[in-house]
């Protein structure tokens, strides 16, 4: 069992954002988290890789909280976030570096793990330049690499479509495929249902900070009475039934 | 709301800020400080009066450096935000009248600094025996015309125009600005307002006739107001940290030796930090104009307690305006991700100010040169002591804030 969410409350200020939250994703599994903005789905992933601490309930990766032992549990998550972050101040090459230095990748390693992925994204001419000056997409990208030169056992990527173009997309996914094969975990959250429904094998459903619904998409066809269903009819029928959109 | 309404809120606000961080600029010991310095040039220039030479040519080519950076600097305050290029662009008409109110305001404002410069000048110009005591008043004329013909370009500037035009008419207007100055410093006041005049009738006549457009070029509009408000904030970030420090960011390869040296520690923060301090004007920037103002002082004043007042000063701002680098921590999320980050982030900044302190210690000794090698040393010592206090007494108690 790699990645183990149980029964996390947590939120901002007092009033919690996510309500008795439980999930478990285990080695080579693809999660989806699903939901609509604002349901929670960026709440429950700052809290998985530590940026927030949750007020009840308990995070395991691999058996050890964050708190356990900080380096370790850190070491193993590769974090993709839903706007690119960069630094201004640095190159390219230089993210690519900083990243290897603090996850203990020796540089030539992270050099050559990177290799294909920028010859991939198109962006090996462009070690010298300044990510911040790059359109969305070419950031997000960055962000991509940066992610999959530390070749963690948990990939956390949130959203990751938005802004990429379809040959990136396709790209990403195979990569992401890649890594489930070679038994990573991965826990993507979207609003790309269709994309979600092709890679993931199981999905967890949330709405206003609670855990609506999770399983296959077998099982959520079988639990919603709704055979043959795609994940975007079942979700938005749903969401109307259930009045996800107050 | 009306676009008026909304550009007066704006800048009461903008005023209401600016007087706030003002204060905090024009703090006693500054004051204390100005009036120090101020009294000094001024005692400096009233000796400097006594014994110019009639007829001498350096102070004419001082002046027109004087002269020329007072005309040439400055820009239209506009206040446009960068999501007016959004919001407010079906409203050009409406913002047009806005924009000529803040071209009246920004002339006039230019001109009184301008007045204030050519009327310090005036004695000078007197005493080497160029201006008879009529030519006052031509001569500050001449001074307010360049500068409004200065203001209407940069105005002109924010519009859209071909590039070939704007480029050749920036080239004209710095060209024809130029050589009027000249004229009047060199050859006759009179001759130079009438220069002027005639240069300010043709442009406005070109600007507002002739070459007309009646769309904004927004993204000047925003990059020169942006670029407007950095330069403040980077004065007032000396004296207090605001929120306000956008910076512009170089690659500066040629300085990539500067981070393999083998005083910076092999970890992820020196890494960073030592990038961001080198490629962010807003550090480097300031660090180099510091240690240059600085030692350009020492270097011409002769006594050493002024050296040392100066020197201990010019430290004190450089650490001080360093502390903001503890922020380029906090505004990125990864520092509180990345597992190798045991190390401490305030050793980290703390150990690069110690570096560039020692650095502008041993510049403004060097600056010292003059009065011997027993002053220098003497100050070496005192600058070091002082860097060392800055660094391990009073900066631990500001980062942690």
């Amino acid at each position: 069992m790699s990645l183990k969410v149980t029964n996390l409350t947590g939120g901002y200020s007092r009033t919690p954002v996510l309500k008795d939250i439980s999930f478990d994703l285990g080695d080579g599994e693809l999660i989806g988290l699903i939901g609509l903005n604002g349901a929670g789905k960026s709440t429950t992933i700052k809290h998985i890789i530590g940026l927030m601490e949750p007020f009840e309930g308990q995070i395991q990766l691999d058996g050890k909280t964050l708190k356990e032992d900080p380096a370790l549990y850190r070491k193993k998550i590769g974090f993709i976030p839903e706007t690119p972050l960069l630094y201004d101040e640095l190159t390219l090459k230089e993210h690519i570096e900083i990243t290897a230095m603090a996850y203990d990748v020796p540089l030539s390693t992270a050099m050559e793990r990177a290799k294909p992925l920028l010859d991939k994204f198109r962006l090996s001419d462009r070690l010298e330049w300044f990510p911040s000056d790059f359109s969305k997409g070419m950031k997000q990208k960055v962000m991509i690499v940066c992610a999959f030169i530390i070749e963690p056992s948990l990939y956390i990527i949130d959203e990751p479509f938005l802004g990429l173009d379809p040959i990136a997309i396709r790209d990403l996914i195979q990569m992401m495929e890649q890594k489930k094969k070679e038994g990573a975990s991965l826990l993507m959250s979207t609003h790309v249902l269709a994309n979600a429904e092709r890679i993931c094998d199981t999905f967890v459903i949330i709405d206003n900070g609670e855990v609506y619904a999770q399983g296959t998409l077998g099982e959520l066809r079988e639990k919603f009475a709704m055979p043959g269903a795609t994940l975007d009819e079942m979700y938005t029928q749903l969401a109307d039934k259930e009045g996800f959109l107050k | 709301m009306t676009m008026e309404d909304l550009f007066n809120t704006r800048q009461s606000l903008y005023y209401k800020k600016m007087s706030k961080y003002l204060k905090y600029v024009l703090n006693d010991h500054f004051v204390i400080l100005l009036l120090f310095l101020g009294g000094a040039t001024g005692l400096a220039y009233q000796n400097y009066l006594e014994a110019v030479q009639y007829d001498a040519l350096v102070p004419r080519f001082l002046l027109l450096v004087i002269i020329g950076l007072t005309v040439f600097s400055g820009s239209i305050r506009t206040l446009v935000e960068p999501a007016d290029a959004v919001f407010l662009l079906p409203k050009e008409k409406a913002f047009d009248r806005v924009m000529k109110k803040n071209l009246i305001y920004s002339l006039i404002f230019h001109s009184s600094y301008t007045l204030l410069i050519g009327g310090l000048a005036a004695p000078l110009l007197s005493a080497i025996g160029h201006m008879s005591s009529d030519g006052v008043v031509f001569w500050l004329m001449t001074l307010v015309c360049w500068k409004v013909i200065h203001g209407i370009h940069a105005y002109y500037s924010l519009k859209q125009h071909k590039s070939e035009i704007s480029r050749n008419t920036r080239l004209i207007i710095g060209v024809v600005s130029l050589v009027g100055i000249m004229v009047s410093l060199f050859i006759s006041i009179l001759t130079g307002f009438i220069i002027s005049v005639t240069t300010l009738g043709l442009f406005s006549l070109f600007v507002f006739q002739y070459n007309r457009s009646d769309s904004w070029s927004w993204e000047a509009l925003i990059e020169t107001e942006q670029r407007r408000i950095q330069k403040i904030y980077s004065i007032i970030n000396l004296f207090i940290e605001t929120p306000y420090s956008k910076h512009k960011v170089k690659r500066l390869k040629f300085l990539d030796f500067l981070y393999k040296l083998p005083v910076l520690d092999r970890n992820t923060e020196m890494y960073f930090l030592s990038r961001v301090f080198v490629r962010n004007y807003n550090f480097s920037g300031l660090y180099l104009r510091l240690l240059l103002i600085g030692s350009v002082v020492i270097y011409f004043s002769e006594n050493w307690i002024i050296h040392t007042v100066i020197s201990v000063l010019f430290l004190y701002l450089i650490g001080f305006q360093l502390i903001p680098l503890r922020q380029t921590f906090k505004k990125t999320v990864y520092f509180r991700l990345y597992p190798n980050t045991d190390t401490d982030k305030i050793n980290t900044i703390k150990k690069l100010i110690l570096l560039l302190l020692t650095g502008g210690s041993l510049v403004y000794s060097l600056a010292a040169v003059n009065s011997g090698i027993l002053v220098l040393i003497r100050l070496l010592i005192f600058n070091g002591m002082f860097s060392l206090l800055f660094t391990y007494i009073y900066l631990p108690g500001r980062l942690k804030k």
